[in-house]
């Protein structure tokens, strides 16, 4: 046995660019699903394990993924707003915790997400540094945003505009950073968490500018019409950018009742409390209400789907590859017949030339699978999340 | 013989254990003990801090976040303050913008309690915003909702029946203690409301001048001819409301104030006839009281006896 794997070893040796070759060919054909699987298998785990500790959101009708993905993973999805007044009837409720959020604005690219503070309870974050969030232009800073940030506690970053470059959409906003999380593992080490009143803002519907008995007096021109004590000013009037400096000239226009919020996520006391209101809300028809575990159970269902279809085409490409690889090895064994003739005359024993050449099939497999499986977990550091890409 | 005798033996250990282990339920007449709440829970207005800790009793602390000498319509909070109230188990709120900083401040949405909020189609709109002063909180106008409801009595106590509520669903007190705590408060908001009803009958028909629209409320509840004439209790007697008393036919005889008018003012007042009465909303801890509900107690019987004493006639 010792001779039989020098040998191998020599011949393996003495043709090593077609050994790697055929090693690095068997190893690209296991790696595809081996990382598959793999990648598969955490993207299940960390969209379930969020969904798990969501038990409902609250949302306008529409796609259900686009609602779930959203509010649990702060995905870019325009989902219509609801308003303010339809949170109260949740909110006030004592056998469930609702949580308003907005979404829709960025800073730095990030997401920036408007919550009550009970999100952070919910979630289970905790401050590594500073203080939550207490008026409108405070935010708290996922870890993992923080550090490629390299922002601190005090800071001000600028929130991305609303608009792109449009010059009639609310101006972006300084923010001022209160506080860093301590990594969680989730979406939220990879956003910026606010308040409510601090994405209205960003709206542009909290705004401050100068009074309008001020603008009557230094720049009358802004003043377009006045009715008794209405005075209707002109869009060109700039607001505060820096609105948190002095928050006593924020005001809002409009009723508070028609603020926007994009979803609400809603933990209920139990499971009939649960079933309770999802049937009524889904039978109103008003809103849409729906467990997140179920849109991750159907969406993985799918992604699942595509999983198995690809992995038969890997397996048919696998095929092609071993028949590939049984042509190089006769090819190869016939070339040697000379040798393998020799190692006879020279007394091996019978079948000796088969266990010769089926190790070496042998070792060129293994080393395959040993490729494949160093370069899954190469990826698997280095390639992102799909939670977060897709 | 001795076997028989096992399994009755091993039935009378049995049911001893389970008694011994508590398989006794508690009676609803056994006293509980109080629940413990990690902090105090935080009211914005003095008013609904003493409408609070009526109906959560004395073991349950409630902070008035507005303190004395401020009016909580143009108090601002300290960081100290908002960072209480995450922390709180519940912030109550007047509404109807009485508390303007609460529209922006970060709070609990699951504990914050909007006191007015289920009484919200009895609110009175202000169409009118005149620009107007009083105390040192620089010229303000009024529009949208009147948030003095509370000084109705009757609108306190549904205020007071929204604290209850909520502290039973979040569970600051439990249920026997509740029923206790508020039907004593029901009596002493029954009885405010029955010096309101003595108060407008014995005016009658009488137009009563109010320096402030605190009054409304109890106005309309008790049909009171109330005339708000704005008059800063802290300045003198200005020409609008002298040309509003030209204009009078039948001069009123009670001009009420949220506080005791300066000397110059009374002095103008008592040259014209007009009797200052002090009906004090008190929107922010006073000194020497140790509830709201003593300072309107105080004033409504003042003026109460007033109408009734015999050199009234």
């Amino acid at each position: 046995m010792k001779g039989l794997l020098w040998l191998v070893r020599k011949q393996l040796a003495h043709h090593r660019v077609r050994s790697a070759l055929l090693a690095a060919c068997l190893g690209l054909v296991l790696f595809i699903p081996l990382r598959g699987t793999w990648l598969v298998q955490r993207y299940d785990h960390d969209l379930r394990a969020r969904a798990a500790t969501t038990p409902l959101v609250l949302g306008q009708p529409g796609n259900r993924f686009d609602l779930c993905l959203g509010t649990l993973f702060f995905r870019q999805a325009r989902l219509r707003p609801m308003p303010w007044s339809a949170a109260s009837e949740w909110t006030d409720r004592r056998d469930m915790v609702a949580v308003p959020m907005h979404l829709g604005h960025h800073v730095q690219g990030a997401p920036l997400v408007g919550v009550t503070p009970e999100y952070f309870e919910r979630r289970g974050l905790q401050l590594a540094a500073g203080q939550w969030p207490l008026r409108p232009g405070e935010i708290v800073l996922g870890a993992t945003f923080a550090q490629e940030l390299q922002a601190r506690v005090g800071g001000i970053v600028r929130s991305d505009p609303a608009f792109g470059f449009g010059l009639d959409g609310p101006a972006s906003q300084e923010l001022r950073i209160t506080g860093i999380l301590k990594r969680a593992f989730a979406p939220d080490d990879r956003a910026a968490l606010g308040s409510l009143s601090t994405t209205w803002l960003l709206d542009g519907h909290l705004h401050g500018h100068d009074s309008a008995q001020d603008l009557r007096a230094q720049q009358p021109d802004l003043v377009l019409a006045e009715s008794g004590d209405q005075v209707l000013l002109s869009g060109a009037v700039v607001p505060d950018q820096e609105a948190q400096r002095d928050l006593k000239r924020l005001h809002l226009h409009g009723s508070n009742e028609a603020l926007p919020i994009s979803a609400i996520l809603i933990w209920p006391d139990d499971e009939m409390v649960r079933t309770i209101a999802q049937t009524e809300v889904n039978a109103e028809g008003t809103w849409h209400m729906l467990r997140p575990a179920q849109v991750i159970d159907d969406l993985m269902a799918q992604t699942l789907r595509l999983k198995t279809l690809i992995d038969r085409l890997v397996w048919v490409l696998g095929l092609g590859m071993a028949c590939l690889f049984a042509v190089i090895s006769l090819q190869s064994a016939q070339l040697r017949a000379a040798e393998l003739i020799t190692l006879r005359r020279m007394g091996a024993p019978p079948g000796y030339a088969a266990r010769l050449i089926g190790l070496e099939v042998l070792a060129v497999a293994l080393s395959a699978g040993g490729l494949a499986a160093a370069a899954a977990w190469c990826a698997s550091r280095a390639l992102p999340n799909l939670v977060h890409v897709l | 013989m001795l076997r028989n005798l096992v399994l009755p033996g091993w039935c009378w250990i049995l049911g001893t254990l389970m008694i011994a282990c508590g398989g006794q339920t508690p009676t609803p007449t056994e006293a509980s003990e109080p629940v413990k709440l990690e902090g105090p829970v935080l009211a914005s207005t003095w008013p609904l801090a003493s409408l609070a800790s009526a109906v959560l009793g004395p073991h349950q602390p409630v902070r008035c976040l507005v303190p004395a000498g401020e009016d909580p319509a143009f108090w601002q909070p300290s960081d100290e303050d908002l960072a209480a109230a995450l922390q709180a188990p519940g912030v109550l709120l007047n509404g109807a913008q009485f508390e303007p900083w609460a529209s922006t401040a970060n709070l609990p949405s699951s504990r914050t309690i909007r006191t007015g909020r289920a009484f919200r189609s009895q609110w009175i709109d202000e169409t009118s915003g005149a620009t107007h002063s009083h105390g040192a909180q620089g010229a303000h106008s009024h529009k949208g909702f009147d948030p003095h409801y509370w000084m109705d009595p009757l609108l306190a106590l549904e205020q007071a029946r929204a604290i209850q509520s909520a502290a039973l669903g979040l569970g600051w007190i439990d249920g026997g203690i509740a029923t206790t705590q508020f039907a004593e408060l029901e009596t002493r908001l029954q009885e405010l409301d029955a010096l309101w009803v003595e108060i407008a009958t014995e005016l009658g028909s009488q137009t009563v001048w109010a320096n402030h629209g605190t009054y409304t409320y109890p106005a309309r509840r008790h049909g009171l001819r109330l005339a708000v004439v704005d008059i800063d209790p802290d300045k003198s007697w200005t020409q609008e409301a002298e040309i509003q008393w030209a204009k009078l036919e039948t001069k009123p005889r009670y001009f009420l104030f949220e506080d005791q008018p300066s000397i110059a003012l009374q002095s103008t007042l008592h040259r014209k006839g007009l009797q200052p009465i002090v009906l004090r909303p008190a929107e922010a801890p006073i000194d020497g009281y140790s509830s709201a509900l003593d300072v309107w107690r105080e004033d409504l019987r003042a003026f109460r006896n007033l109408l009734q004493s015999p050199s009234n006639d």
